[in-house]
């Protein structure tokens, strides 16, 4: 039979002495009966159970249930209010009040009915607790998410709207109720006027039917509990505790983006290790969980055993269980280990406790609407799309991913770019084909990381002004949880609320976040049982039922990729993408080496001899080069090039003209077309001595690549190349010399400058083997000196 | 203590069999007095000029190899630090993973209580390390039934720093009552246009002491001596009702800057020689940092003592039951906290002493005037509850009261299901 239920609670009546109780369960009955009077209910007509601790009611079937709806948040705050103004402060009443309706055998109408069972869940839920400990009033009524749609919600005399919804975890439930707080007024007289918005009610986003679905006939259930009536004694004097053993320590190293979740976890977890040792309920597990702040450290710590003179400084603690975002990063740690020759750690994936497929989020959608249609193919698509929008300056999307070096959301994110670019699998040789520094170094350029403020971007995105449209790669968590407005951990300067963002999924597929669980052992040291099993029991309790709730609450999927009613998340499970195995190690060494910037410096010959026009190119040399450059110089990023050509008293005294200064490579692109040969005989060392002076000069930064390319003839003898080699010794720049002159590079002179600059002499012919040792430079400048 | 001797009598059980095996005729080796290589481990060494450092480094040459200190410097963050010494001392403690040990570890004066129920540490004499020279204060939290488990190393006190060149254009003495200090904020802070008082009250063990501090100067008490509720009792109700109106709300009233509820020691401090309040409730070491030669508050602050007691804090140094060589560890302990080290310390990092003779120095007195205070807020200093529940107590005490400072309509409510949620607790403990 259906039936509704009201359950009450005072607020902290445990804590009150012995006679402050007797008043209030007096004033409580009173309030109770006179605001059910007053209801339309009489209170003889209700059947009453006494509990010892409170109350058990039981009202007539043909109870008004939208009247008691409409009457009893109102009346019971205003029966309260009355007493409270002239009650000892020790005996005023805060009251938390659950309403809902639900089946209840009819032979067992008491406390173990389901519906009674949730009613009670509602009434101690920490939910309630704080909405009522943070009002105004003194009552806080919470409405099952039955009770409030089908009486609440459609009844406008209730005032649905002044309802706010709340997420209710407590034991085996989860449930979306209503809290509606019918006295946290704001009084006119206050003392400080504090003028603050009433509590936001649900916004009227529906139109309120007008005639509301006739309610089921109800019996009406009244329950008036007073929990915790121990006496206040009962709490006094507690002893000094030496029975329980000493919980074991239990270090966890999480990930930023499993933090908040595992900070929540914790607390049950520890609650749920509780052991019963005589009268006492011990704790037998401390966890301290720390934060990686980048999992590059996190791995380099492994690496060293945790044994570094920083390491316990930097990193924190050392720890027995590891969070990872990505099985990737054990495998860099492990690696890490082999090559330190480090045997003290060993560390042990149980599995996955939650997935995230790797996502876009963009502030607008980059074709029309959400739908599947509209997602994109694969990864090169976004890349393509991610250099479009650069190349053409009226369309701004700017995209940006965390770093690898910070997070495991950046090593996919940097794998499905690189493979995407490359169409070659991520394993070591890949990543020495002499090509590949220049298509990565392109793919920073498009989609640059945005390092060190991982886990600010969603505030990047909240800042940045609206003519900008912005796409992220992120976890689809990560995303959701930006879709929704909660972004944990994230202090935005700007508290701007942010358009609901896009998320998209490549068709061909993504990569999963499968955040592993990894148990540490520190083979130095002895086996603490204790430990050990506090590990496999930390485990167990992730991948356990509530715990892989929690997950999919938290906008994850679980360990089966199953994900929630999240809005905006694809529903199913997006196909993994094959990439085949990936050498991690290698890649975060790539990618240090492709983002850094460079500053270049192209000197071009326009001698007489660079006129000359080889029979098997058919353009002349000069034009050759002009061509091969056009090649290397890309797209906005962050690097900068610039022009000097050069020939003997090429600018009146001197032997350089400078076509453009050290700036963005647009300009150095558009003055290659400028480029004329000139009749005067060719002269370099001069202009090159002036070209690393001027690099000299200016700022370095480990962060920026220098060079200087020479594009010449370069057969003719000079006498000054001693000073420049000392020069280069001094403060050397990599020179590059692209040489057309036969047998320039195997002159004492260049394999001189060569080993003083630490860069390279090639000989070419035509424009194809001036770009071949172009890639040679961006081997240099963004692949750590390989190729 | 039951490990300790277990270990002890497996010990004197070993020694008599090494001795056969090796055809030694030497007595057996008291293990109390083991001397070796010792590992000694600390918060970070953030002195400038690493003193700590320098210390240990004035051992080593003092001392031949074989006796040599290890200086390991733990986690930032005190919670980690204490999560890894707690974890070492339940893995270290067996013969072959010696190297594992912390020999020497300095704890802050809250764990030392619990390190020494858990059996983590070894006893000490007091007569051994004259601990009659020592501040009464540091010397009581290191003292458990009766016995000595760490030597107090450096002492710390809550104290009030404030704006002396502007208390002195408004014509006023630093005060010393609470409601005094918060007119002066009220005032000066008006007059100035900056924030009136701000300490640390972001949510971490800082927002415990100063809240606690607030409700003792008021005579109330989170818990009682015997572990009893306090913090309903009308006594720290008016303490946490008054943090909770100072914070300033939207329309200009209340005397606590609304950032302070994100602060901790260092932002506090930043915000201070900033120029953004006239009064700031921080430890001693911000002195130093105040009065540094680059700080724009040099010459323009002053200290006093806070206007009710301070929550004492400080680092002891204790030796690990698992440590084999407790005779070099002892004499470590002895050179770092001498007299000539802590005024070495005090003097170059100022690591606030625990040896009372110090404060009577005349020389330093002339050259640190604020000695004195710092005595005194030392002396009048209270221990925080040292019930083995302290950490759960103070992570209820940081939710609710946070929250009850946010948004000072819900103090009531908030202190009322603070207490539920301690009666809770403790009940299930």
């Amino acid at each position: 039979m259906h039936h509704t239920i009201i359950a009450v609670d005072v607020a902290g009546f445990g804590t009150r002495g012995a006679w402050p109780q007797q008043k209030i369960r007096e004033a409580l009955l009173s309030a109770m009966r006179e605001t059910l009077d007053h209801c339309g209910i009489a209170w003889k007509d209700c059947h009453a159970e006494d509990r010892g601790d409170g109350l058990y009611l039981l009202a007539p079937p043909n109870v008004q249930n939208k009247r008691l709806a409409e009457c009893l948040p109102k009346e019971l705050a205003a029966r309260l209010h009355e007493h409270n103004v002239t009650a000892d402060p020790a005996a005023r009443i805060r009251l938390r009040v659950v309403l809902h309706a639900g089946e209840i055998d009819p032979d067992q109408q008491g406390q173990s009915g389901k519906a009674a069972v949730l009613a009670f869940r509602l009434l101690n839920s920490d939910a309630l607790r704080m909405r009522l400990a943070g009002s105004r009033g003194d009552v806080a009524v919470l409405a099952s998410a039955a009770y409030f749609h089908d009486v609440i919600e459609n009844y406008p005399a209730a005032y649905p709207e002044h309802y706010r919804p709340v997420t209710v975890i407590e034991k085996e439930t989860t449930e979306t109720a209503w809290v509606f707080l019918p006295d946290d007024h704001i009084p006119v007289d206050s003392r400080k006027g504090r003028h603050r918005q009433p509590p936001v009610g649900r916004r009227p986003d529906r139109t309120f039917t007008r005639w509301a679905r006739p309610s089921p006939p109800l019996a009406v259930l009244l329950v008036v509990l007073l929990t915790g009536g121990q006496a206040s004694d009962v709490l006094a004097a507690v002893p000094l505790d030496r029975q329980c053993a000493e919980p074991v320590q239990l270090n966890v190293n999480v990930s930023a983006e499993k933090a908040a979740i595992i900070h929540k976890l914790v607390p049950s977890f520890v609650e749920g290790t509780r052991r019963q040792v005589g009268e006492r309920n011990c704790k037998t597990v401390n966890v301290q969980v720390t934060t990686a702040k980048r999992s590059e450290e996190v791995i380099a710590a492994f690496g060293r055993g945790w044994s570094g003179p920083n390491d316990l400084r930097q990193v924190g603690a050392e720890p027995f269980v590891w969070l990872p975002d990505s099985a990737w990063e054990v495998e860099a740690a492990q690696k890490e280990m082999r090559a330190e020759t480090n045997t003290n750690v060993s560390l042990v994936n149980l599995g996955s406790i939650a997935q995230s497929p790797l996502v876009i989020v963009s502030s607008r959608p980059t074709t029309g609407t959400e739908a599947d249609a509209t997602q994109p193919n694969d990864w090169s698509e976004v890349l393509a799309s991610a250099q479009r929008t650069g190349r053409s300056a009226g369309q701004k999307v700017e995209y940006s991913r965390p770093s690898p070096l910070s997070s495991g959301t950046g090593m996919l994110a940097t794998s499905v770019l690189y493979h995407a670019r490359l169409g070659q699998p991520l394993d070591g040789r890949t990543f020495t084909r002499p090509e590949t520094p220049r298509l990565l170094h392109d793919v920073e350029r498009s989609i640059p990381t945005s390092d060190g403020q991982s886990d600010s971007i969603p505030c990047l995105a909240r800042e940045q002004p609206g003519e900008v449209d912005l796409a992220m790669l992120m976890s689809e968590k990560a995303a959701l949880d930006y879709r929704a407005g909660d972004i944990p951990g994230a202090r935005c300067a700007n508290d701007r609320p942010a358009a609901a963002p896009h998320v998209t999924y490549p068709r061909d597929g993504t990569l999963y976040l499968d955040h592993p669980f990894v148990m540490v052992n520190w083979n130095d040291r002895p086996v603490n049982e204790r430990r050990q099993r506090a590990v496999r029991d930390f485990f167990d309790f992730l991948v356990g039922r509530d715990a892989q709730r929690e997950f999919r609450l938290a906008r994850f999927r679980d360990r089966t990729r199953t994900i929630g009613a999240v809005e905006g998340a694809l529903p199913g499970r997006p196909v993994d993408l094959p990439i085949g195995p990936v050498d991690v190690n290698a890649l975060l060494q790539a990618y240090e080496d492709a983002r850094k910037s460079a500053r270049v410096l192209f000197l071009f010959d326009v001698s007489r001899s660079m006129s000359q026009t080889p029979q098997d190119i058919g353009i002349t040399r000069l034009q050759a080069g002009r061509n091969g450059v056009h090649e290397i110089l890309g797209i906005g990023g962050k690097d900068k090039f610039g022009l000097w050509a050069f020939a003997e008293r090429l600018d009146g005294h001197r032997d350089h003209r400078e076509l453009v200064p050290m700036s963005e490579p647009e300009r150095t692109k558009a003055a290659l077309t400028g480029l004329v040969d000139s009749d005067r005989p060719p002269r370099l060392v001069p202009t090159l001595r002036e070209a690393v002076a001027s690099f000299s000069a200016s700022d370095r930064d480990a962060d920026v690549r220098d060079a200087i390319v020479v594009i010449a003839e370069g057969t003719s003898w000079e006498p000054d190349t001693l000073q420049l080699v000392d020069q280069l010794r001094a403060k050397p720049v990599p020179v590059f010399m692209i040489a057309f002159g036969a047998n320039v590079c195997a002159s004492s002179a260049w394999r001189e400058i060569d080993r003083s600059s630490g860069g390279t002499c090639t000989q070419v012919s035509n424009s194809a083997e001036v770009g071949v040792a172009l890639d040679g430079v961006a081997a240099n400048l963004w692949g750590g000196g390989r190729g | 203590m039951v490990e300790i001797r277990r270990r002890l009598a497996a010990l004197f059980l070993v020694a008599p069999v090494l001795c056969t095996l090796t055809n030694c005729t030497a007595p057996p080796v008291n293990p109390l007095d083991g001397r070796g290589p010792i590992v000694l481990i600390d918060s970070p060494d953030i002195s400038s000029g690493a003193q700590l450092h320098n210390v240990v480094e004035l051992w080593n040459r003092q001392h031949a190899y074989s006796e040599r200190v290890t200086f390991i410097e733990g986690p930032h963050a005190t919670d980690e630090y204490r999560a890894q010494l707690r974890a070492r001392a339940q893995t270290a403690d067996s013969p072959e993973h010696q190297s594992q040990c912390y020999d020497v570890m300095a704890m802050d004066i809250l764990w030392t209580p619990e390190f020494a129920r858990a059996g983590y540490l070894q006893p000490l004499d007091p007569a051994d390390f004259q601990m009659d020279r020592f501040l009464r204060r540091p010397v009581d939290a290191v003292t458990l039934e009766g016995r000595t488990w760490a030597i107090p190393h450096r002492a710390d006190a809550g104290l009030l720093y404030y704006r002396k060149d502007l208390l002195d254009a408004a014509g006023f003495d630093p005060p010393t009552t609470w409601d005094e200090l918060r007119r002066q904020a009220v005032t000066i802070g008006a007059r100035n246009g900056i924030g009136g008082y701000i300490g640390q009250f972001d949510r971490y063990e800082g927002f415990t002491v100063n809240v606690i501090e607030m409700i003792w100067a008021v005579g109330g008490d989170v818990l009682d001596d015997n572990g009893r509720i306090m913090v309903n009792e009308p006594a720290a109700r008016t303490g946490v009702q008054m943090l909770a109106d100072g914070i300033e709300s939207g329309d200009g009233t209340g005397w606590i800057p609304r950032a302070a509820l994100g602060y901790n020691e260092r932002l506090s401090h930043m915000a201070f020689q900033d120029g953004d309040a006239v009064f700031l409730r921080n430890w001693p070491y911000v002195y130093r940092l105040l009065d540094d030669p680059k700080s724009p508050l040099r010459e323009k602050f002053d200290v006093a003592p806070l206007p009710g007691p301070s929550a004492l804090g400080g680092w002891n140094l204790g030796i690990s039951s698992c440590s084999r060589s407790p005779a070099t560890a002892r004499d470590f302990i002895k050179f770092v906290t001498s007299e000539a080290n802590q005024r070495l310390l005090f003097e170059k990092a100022g690591f606030p002493p625990t040896i009372a003779d110090l404060y009577q120095d005349p020389a330093l007195r002339q050259q640190f005037p604020y000695l004195d205070v710092l005595r005194q807020a030392i002396e009048d200093s209270r221990t925080r509850p040292t019930i083995p529940a302290y950490d759960d107590v103070s992570a209820l005490v940081q939710e609710h009261l946070h929250r009850a400072l946010s948004d000072p309509v819900s103090a009531g409510g908030m202190t009322d299901l603070l207490a539920e949620k301690l009666a809770a607790m403790l009940r299930a403990r």
